[in-house]
């Protein structure tokens, strides 16, 4: 007898070609001065596409946990996959800046 | 003064404080020697672009741009500050026959492009990624030692905040005492 079944999800990768871009804005991450600043831009729409950004918010830390957390209270209303794919890069930057390592932002 | 310089922030290294040579590097594996103002990489056309112009105008020492390597394939970046430098921007704030997809200049008042039109003038080594040739221009530019373009020009400063969150009962209530009434009794700690 089974009182309950619960689903087991295969994870699997979004394909790039089926990413959407979040009408919401767009982060910019860099190593700077031994910090890493995250840059918040609101898009920029020219002829139904996104050409660039305003420069809206910058946030500096040094921990993945504590910028995604800040980021997360000052830039409400993203959508869920932007969230996460920030907490893996910041993850990222973390690293590259705890090991002296370059880190280049990657895409979603 | 100094602490004005580069406000903006970004990826790259600072090197004299009054060298009047400042670098881009596009593709290239390449360490400017230690004469030079500045020194990073150009990645985007159009967010890339504005953090290089605004960083430059920040330090008026900086009157020659020297721009080497392959171009970013693409973005083409590298010819886009060339054509921002040549051209300026038209009303749609597009870089006037840039070579990239989207070379728009967003975040930076026309005034600040002029200025940077004006400061510096650019070394064009787009597609030379010989280290040696390119450190000979450097301190063949570096020699003519011109003078300083005047007071910085600060486009966009990153203004630190602090915020009191409401939730921070502790923050609070160490600056206000509040009676039953709701009268605020004491401020400070």
């Amino acid at each position: 007898m089974v009182d309950k079944e619960v689903p087991l999800i295969k994870a699997k990768k979004t394909l790039q070609k089926d990413v959407v871009l979040d009408s919401g804005g767009f982060f910019v991450i860099e190593l700077h001065e031994k910090e890493i600043r995250v840059e918040y831009y609101s898009n920029i729409y020219r002829d139904d596409r996104i050409v660039s950004g305003n420069l809206e918010k910058v946030f500096s830390g040094t921990k993945a946990d504590a910028l995604s957390d800040t980021i997360v209270r000052h830039v409400p209303n993203l959508r869920a996959e932007h969230y996460t794919y920030l907490g893996r890069e910041l993850q990222k930057a973390q690293y590259a800046l705890e090991q002296n390592k370059k880190y280049v932002q990657g895409g979603c | 003064m100094e602490n004005e310089y580069y406000p903006w922030g970004g990826e790259f290294t600072v090197r004299s404080s009054d060298g009047c040579v400042a670098v881009v590097l596009l593709t290239i594996k390449y360490t400017p020697p230690d004469n030079v103002a500045i020194y990073g990489p150009l990645k985007t056309e159009n967010i890339g672009v504005e953090k290089i112009v605004a960083n430059i105008i920040s330090n008026p020492h900086i009157r020659y741009l020297v721009i080497c390597g392959d171009d970013i394939r693409g973005h083409r970046s590298g010819a886009s500050l060339v054509a921002l430098y040549k051209n300026g921007i038209d009303k749609q704030h597009k870089i006037i026959e840039a070579l990239g997809a989207i070379p728009y200049i967003e975040n930076l008042k026309e005034e600040a492009i002029e200025r940077f039109r004006n400061q510096v003038e650019i070394v064009n080594l787009i597609g030379i990624k010989d280290n040696g040739k390119i450190d000979k221009f450097i301190n063949e530019y570096t020699a003519k030692s011109p003078p300083c373009f005047g007071e910085p020009y600060i486009a966009i400063r990153i203004k630190t905040t602090t915020n009191v969150s409401l939730d921070d009962k502790r923050a609070l209530h160490s600056k206000i005492v509040m009676n039953y009434m709701g009268k605020v009794e004491k401020r400070g700690k």
